[in-house]
């Protein structure tokens, strides 16, 4: 596996442990936030989301990504990632009609 | 390679032409709605935010500031993403208020002109250089393709035919309202030949350049610093700031809230643009490095911002060149075409009709053709002052890219505005517009007077304003910064008005605007009267039918409580005719309300129940809770067995529930809000009879409704806000007819089971005048000529005859039904009706050893109805009789005690057991053996008592019992 190929992982890693990181303390735990309902779950949820977004794109995690030999479509990748998410995000609140 | 113009020229007509016939066969339907108004379509359209800057701009950006270039399609990509907080909630009031443009917006949020025209003014002075950005990256097209200098005539051509182009394209419909099916698809196939185009070339560049992507890697590691150039700006450069400026361009671009909001027919289409749209730029920025890369490599000699075409008229072939020129064209028609849409709309609802409100609208012209010309040339003055702004910076080429962030910069200056009106309630007008003039004032001498005094067009000689110039990006910064604190700082100092507060209420989904007052307007003829005064007559006709279309109305349902609603729904179409603002002033001026009424409450509430109706699955929070409490309160109401009926100050029914309608066979909606000399008699009488009254409650009012009986308890209260001011009565009315019917045939049964106890009496006391009236016929037929005796004999006849008829009247009076209603109470001699109720118990066969002592004074009288008086006195006396002994003695007196009559039955028997007592009044309780008694006499006594409004009462004695029992005196008027 090639260097930009694991720092892709290492990233993955990151937001998916980042991710749930927030899940557990905005949702769950509900240590910053009172008790989600219904009607507040789809901002919740979105918020999540935009969040998990904007650490991909701002430093320090950005600097995981533009190295100089980094591969050139790595960007898109990120991008790539963040367009799925916006996709599950729909997909979620459709389904779960939020 | 190069081009002629005329073919240059006659390409974009074509081109300009297959747009308008797309456009067109939209508008007929020929291209189906359900691909026209397809979220796909929808998304593509929103790729007007790709511009000149996106295809040609980018790749010098690219080469400048590398992978920074993403940024600005980052920012927007994070505002998609985000919709359903940002996006979502603006699209919806944008929708409920019919707002057209961003500064409709504002202007309806902070409830001020001001803002809207200042809004205007910057998104007009922000958006000149950026369409200056598209003539000039279509002039330098044009200049290259053709291999000429002369680039005046070109931009001027370009500027002419997109003129004519937006005109026909957008400003073809009456009003800014109405959504341009034709315009999104046109500029949705705009978008899609623009990302054909830039793949097209992107391809092209890996494929024709290099050769495939094994070439074009290995053109990378031969040169490490092409692909090292692109990230370094990433972490070095002004990144963040880019994103930022482009999230907040994404929507707040006049062209981006053009499409985004005011064309939207689904809202649904924007969830799948918030991963859709994102993708198309992610799709449409794909091919910038190669491209770049490829310019690089074949050292085009000019400036990358054209490496896009300057690579592809490298190639042998004609097509990709003219199908690049085409992609450019699009991107630079598109966005001016919707920008001056969107920017004309702006002028005319924020300067152009204020300004010229309200005389222009008085003189009895048609508003609809001077806003469709007013429009069209605004139009035409916008696209000449962009083509003004390109002859005056073209002096110094500022780059497409500086051209266009100098717009975004200035654009973003809303974004306080916008937190504001998402997510800060208090943020008031003033914070709004101190905000935006302190960041406007820092944008211009930072960016914009600098760029004009490079330009040589101004100069201030007190002031070096080239020592003012700071970064595209520090200028956000520091605009925005200041924007921010100056917005926050005024909101606390000049807090909101009231109007202010009730817009943002409405904004945060905590309410409704609900008209305070009454409408002045007594019907719908006088609101279009009153309208005719500023629009005309036919505008004002159309306007109301639109009003009511949109209402599901029609002439003939309108009614008084429809009025406000109406008022509504022509302020709301008003506004997206000619802005909030406007619209609000017109109402207000025409469509008054008066204010000094508090309590149109019918109004009031017919108003928020259709609001509510609408936007309850809106609310959130305490307020869902409590809508949840309000309905249930609501349903209680509808489903209480009691006719409830809330009729406002001014006699219009307010609430009419489900047993009220079941009651009077009214519907619910035909008669909530109409006034109440609307209701079918008698009810009306009844009502406003009752509500005149001064009694709160009216026992047992018996009315015939359709040929039926009724017998009606109807109970009163006064409703009000506040302790000092009546807004309305609230009305319950109990239905006992049934009762009354049931309780009626209880009375027939037990008369008649008296009658039968009665019966051997009867017949012993028929049966002596008959053997009489035997005795004396025979005397007379024994002695026919004795005249004397005839005489006698024959007048004894008639005195048993009439002693036997006395008896079967009394009885036939006693058991007949009389029905409730067959007459009023009437004034009764209590003496008389006891000796009665004596003669029937006579007939008794106990009772020929008794004595009914009857000490009732002859002058009282009481209220009632005789026969059901007989009865109680009967019951009580027969019960009397019944636990006498042989010989014995029952006492009937009376006494006054104020306005009641107490009478006192009294026995001498055994008396009643005192566990009996708390019982004697229960239905089915007697002492009776089995057969003898059916329980049910006292407690038709007691019934019948309180139907009187009187009471009855029983005691012990030191020998036998006492009844006593009171009603209601009546006083006999004396001459």
């Amino acid at each position: 596996m090639t260097c930009d190929g694991r720092r892709v992982l290492i990233l993955i890693d990151v937001i998916v442990t980042i991710g749930n990181t927030l899940s557990v303390d905005l949702i769950s735990v509900n240590i910053l936030v009172p008790r989600s309902t219904p009607e507040t779950r789809p901002n919740e949820i979105t918020i999540i989301v935009v969040l998990i977004a904007l650490l991909l794109l701002l430093p320090p995690i950005v600097v995981l990504w533009s190295f100089n030999d980094s591969y050139w479509l790595v960007p898109y990748l990120i991008w790539s990632i963040i367009i799925l998410l916006s996709y599950w995000l729909q997909r979620h609140l459709k389904k779960h009609a939020l | 390679m190069h081009f002629e113009l005329w073919q240059l020229f006659l390409v974009s007509i074509l081109y300009l032409g297959l747009l308008f016939l797309i456009a067109t066969a939209t508008d007929r339907h020929w291209i189906p709605p359900s691909i026209a108004q397809h979220p796909l379509v929808y998304t593509l359209s929103l790729g007007v935010y790709a511009t000149s800057w996106s295809f040609y701009g980018s790749v010098g950006f690219a080469q400048k500031q590398g992978f920074s270039f993403l940024a600005i399609y980052l920012g927007a990509t994070i505002a998609f993403v985000a919709s359903p907080i940002l996006l979502r909630p603006i699209l919806k009031l944008t929708e409920s208020y019919r707002l057209a443009s961003l500064a409709d917006l504002f202007a309806f949020r902070y409830h001020s002109q001001t803002a809207g025209v200042l809004v205007t003014i910057f998104m007009l002075a922000g958006t000149l250089p950026y369409m200056s950005l598209q003539i000039q990256a279509i002039t330098n097209t044009l200049q290259i393709m053709t291999q000429s200098a002369q680039n005046g005539h070109m931009a001027l051509g370009f500027c002419v035919t997109i003129g004519l182009f937006s005109i026909l394209f957008g400003a073809r419909h009456i009003s800014p309202r109405e959504k341009h099916h034709g315009l999104v698809v046109a500029i949705a196939f705009e978008s899609l030949v623009k990302l054909v185009t830039l793949l097209t070339v992107g391809l092209f560049a890996i494929f024709g350049i290099f050769g495939g992507f094994f070439e074009l890697n290995q053109y990378l590691e031969l040169n490490p610093e092409a692909s090292a150039a692109l990230f370094k700006p990433v972490r070095e450069g002004p990144w963040a700031t880019l994103m930022m400026l482009s999230f907040a361009s994404a929507f707040l671009l006049p062209r981006q809230f053009h499409m985004i909001f005011v064309e939207n027919t689904n809202p649904k289409a924007l969830n799948t643009a918030s991963w859709a749209f994102p993708l198309f730029l992610l799709l449409l920025n794909i091919s910038i490095p190669p491209i770049l890369w490829a310019g690089e490599s074949l050292n085009l000699g000019i400036p990358a911002d054209l490496y896009v075409l300057g690579i592809t008229l490298d190639s042998s072939s004609k097509v990709l060149p003219m199908l690049t020129f085409l992609g450019g064209l699009s991107a630079a028609s598109a966005m001016i075409i919707v920008t001056t849409l969107a920017l004309a709309s702006m002028c005319m609802n924020h300067i152009v009709l204020p300004a010229s409100f309200p005389l222009r609208l008085s003189i009895g012209i048609n508003m609809y053709q001077w806003l469709l010309w007013g429009r069209r040339l605004v139009i035409v003055l916008i696209i000449a002052a962009g083509y003004s702004f390109y002859l005056v910076q073209q002096q110094y080429n500022q780059g497409l890219v500086g051209l266009g962030l100098i717009s975004f910069v200035a654009v973003a200056q809303c974004l306080p505005g916008i937190v504001g009106l998402l997510y800060w309630q208090r943020a008031s007008k003033a914070g709004f517009i101190a905000g935006l003039l302190t960041g406007g004032f820092i944008w211009a001498i930072t960016l914009l007077l600098p760029l004009f005094e490079r330009a040589g067009i101004i100069a201030f000689p007190f002031l070096n304003i080239p020592n003012l110039a700071i970064s595209t990006t520090d200028s956000a910064l520091w605009s925005l910064a200041f924007n921010g604190l100056a917005f926050v700082l005024f909101s606390f100092m000049l807090p909101q008005s009231k109007e202010e507060r009730e817009v943002s209420n409405a904004c945060f989904r905590k309410g409704f605007l609900v008209p305070q007052g009454k409408v002045r307007a007594t019907s719908i003829n006088e609101f279009e009267h009153q309208l005719a005064k500023i629009i005309g007559t036919d505008i004002a006709r159309s306007e109301i039918k639109r009003a009511l279309s949109d209402l599901g109305l029609d002439h003939k349902t309108v009614n008084m409580a429809s009025l406000p609603l109406l008022r509504e729904q022509i302020n709301r179409n008003l506004s997206g005719l000619v802005g909030p603002v406007l619209s609000r002033m017109i109402v207000n001026q025409h469509l008054q309300i008066d204010r000094a009424t508090k309590s149109a409450l019918a109004d009031t509430i017919q108003f928020v129940e259709s609001k509510n109706e609408k936007t309850r699955s809106k609310l959130e929070g305490v307020s869902s809770e409590l809508d949840t409490l309000r309905k249930f309160h609501f349903q209680v109401l509808q489903d209480l067995p009691l006719g409830v009926v809330s009729v406002s100050e001014n006699n219009h029914i307010l609430s009419w529930n489900n047993a009220m309608a079941r009651l009077t066979g009214i519907d619910q909606k035909s008669i909530v809000g109409q006034p109440i000399d609307n209701i079918e008699q008698p009810w009306q009488k009844i009502l406003t009879s009752f509500i005149s009254n001064k009694n709160f409650q009216i026992r047992e009012l018996k009315a015939i409704i359709n040929s039926d009986s009724y017998v009606l308890n109807l109970f009163k209260a006064v409703v009000s806000h506040d302790q000092k001011q009546r807004s309305g009565i609230v009305i319950l009315i109990e239905d006992h007819s049934q009762r009354y019917s049931l309780e009626e045939k209880l009375a027939h049964s037990e008369r008649l089971a008296s009658i039968g106890q009665l019966a051997t009496g009867v017949a012993h006391e028929i049966g002596n005048p008959v053997t009489g009236i035997a005795c004396l016929a025979q005397d007379l037929q024994s002695e026919p000529n004795n005249s004397i005796i005839l005489q006698q004999g024959l007048d004894q006849i008639l005195k048993q005859t009439n002693r036997i008829d006395n008896i079967v009247r009394s009885l036939v009076n006693f058991s007949h039904t009389d029905r409730y209603h067959d007459h009023s109470a009437d004034s009764l001699s209590l003496r008389d009706t006891i000796d009665q109720a004596i003669q029937l118990i006579s007939l008794n066969h106990l009772s020929q050893s008794l004595t009914y002592d009857n000490q009732c004074d002859g002058t009282i009288y009481i209220l009632g109805y005789s026969q059901k008086l007989i009865q109680v006195f009967v019951n009580l006396l027969s019960n009397a009789t019944d636990a006498s002994s042989q010989s014995g003695k029952i006492e009937i007196q009376a006494f006054l005690n104020g306005q009641t009559v107490n009478t006192i039955v009294r026995d001498y028997g055994k008396g009643i057991r005192k566990d009996h007592l708390a019982k004697i009044f229960d239905p089915f309780f007697t002492t009776k053996p089995i057969g003898e008694g059916t329980g049910l006499g006292l407690s038709l006594t007691y019934n019948i008592i309180q139907e009187h409004g009187g009471s009855i009462s029983v005691s012990n004695k030191e020998e036998g019992c006492q009844f006593e029992v009171s009603l209601p005196r009546f006083k006999p008027i004396r001459n």
